[in-house]
């Protein structure tokens, strides 16, 4: 039986998540067009700041909630279907790669912004991460709402 | 995949271009309010112009396919939660433009004030945080978000 709270919270999560991210994506993206280093520094502060302030809670949020849903609806030893169980895999993957490690190597990115670095792999890592992280999420959005074969 | 779930996905990436987008304006101005210097906030707020149109596409989409899905799933037109989201959809489009617009003008101003020394300055501050923009913004965010809880219940269907 599925809670609709529990369903309604799932989707807020979801929907600030997703928002989060595009945010982060478009201010990362935004710094390949910066020709100011004040500017640079100010676009990576946002996209730390959007990171650690929005985009991990409402990951944690929504991964805490997807787990209560999925044991109401999957109760026991019941058999999971594949698009859960692959938006699952992609879901922990992006929480630990797109969330944690982007985060952390946003922070580096920030630090050395501020003492006049704004170039170097990890500015180009921290940029070309934030798509593929949403691409991801996309992913599971697709798999959620279309439930293939489920 | 049956055509109810081809609809019900593009239904749903729909709501999250139109609620995901609304979380990016609301992100990005937020950033803009911290800021002082004009050259800043008119940075921060000319990031919110490419999200304009997903937001629009979202709310087309919404709206297009929710129609057929009704069809589809074999609701009526006319029962109450549907018509009140119809309502509520009219209600936050209607409020997310009148409180765009504003802030678009902000971004201009912003950039004119960049131009001419790119000082802080009381009108752009006023221009930004204005109580007015904010109501409709939060207003129509809130409408949407009250369709979500339509379509996550759908009360009386």
């Amino acid at each position: 039986m599925r809670s609709d709270w529990l369903l309604f919270l799932h989707l807020l999560f979801a929907f600030v998540l997703v928002g989060g991210v595009i945010t982060v994506v478009v201010v990362s993206l935004a710094t390949r067009a910066s020709s100011l280093q004040a500017h640079t520094t100010l676009l990576r502060t946002v996209a730390f700041r959007i990171s650690l302030a929005v985009v991990l809670p409402s990951f944690v949020g929504l991964r805490i909630v997807a787990e209560i849903l999925a044991g109401k609806e999957f109760p026991d030893d019941a058999p999971t279907p594949d698009w859960l169980d692959l938006s699952y895999v992609l879901t922990d993957a992006a929480l630990i790669v797109g969330g944690v490690l982007l985060t952390a190597l946003q922070y580096w990115v920030v630090r050395r912004a501020r003492a006049g670095r704004t170039g170097g792999w990890q500015a180009q890592l921290a940029t070309g991460l934030s798509p593929i992280f949403l691409a991801a999420l996309v992913a599971v959005i697709v798999l959620m709402a279309g439930k293939p074969g489920g | 995949m049956s055509t109810y779930q081809w609809l019900l996905l593009f239904h749903v990436v729909g709501a999250f271009l139109l609620l995901s987008g609304s979380v990016v304006a609301g992100l990005l101005h937020l950033a803009a309010v911290l800021r002082e210097r004009p050259s800043e906030i008119r940075l921060l707020l000319s990031l919110v112009r490419p999200v304009v149109p997903l937001v629009g596409i979202g709310s087309l989409l919404t709206l297009g396919l929710g129609l057929w899905l009704v069809h589809e799933v074999g609701y009526g037109y006319g029962d109450a939660w549907i018509v009140a989201a119809l309502v509520l959809w009219a209600v936050a489009g209607a409020l997310g433009s009148a409180g765009g617009r504003p802030l678009g003008e902000a971004a201009r101003l912003a950039a004119r004030l960049e131009a001419e020394g790119d000082e802080p300055s009381a009108e752009l501050r006023r221009a930004i945080t204005d109580a007015r923009v904010l109501f409709l913004n939060y207003a129509s965010l809130a409408a949407v978000v009250a369709i979500v809880v339509l379509m996550v219940w759908k009360p009386g269907a």
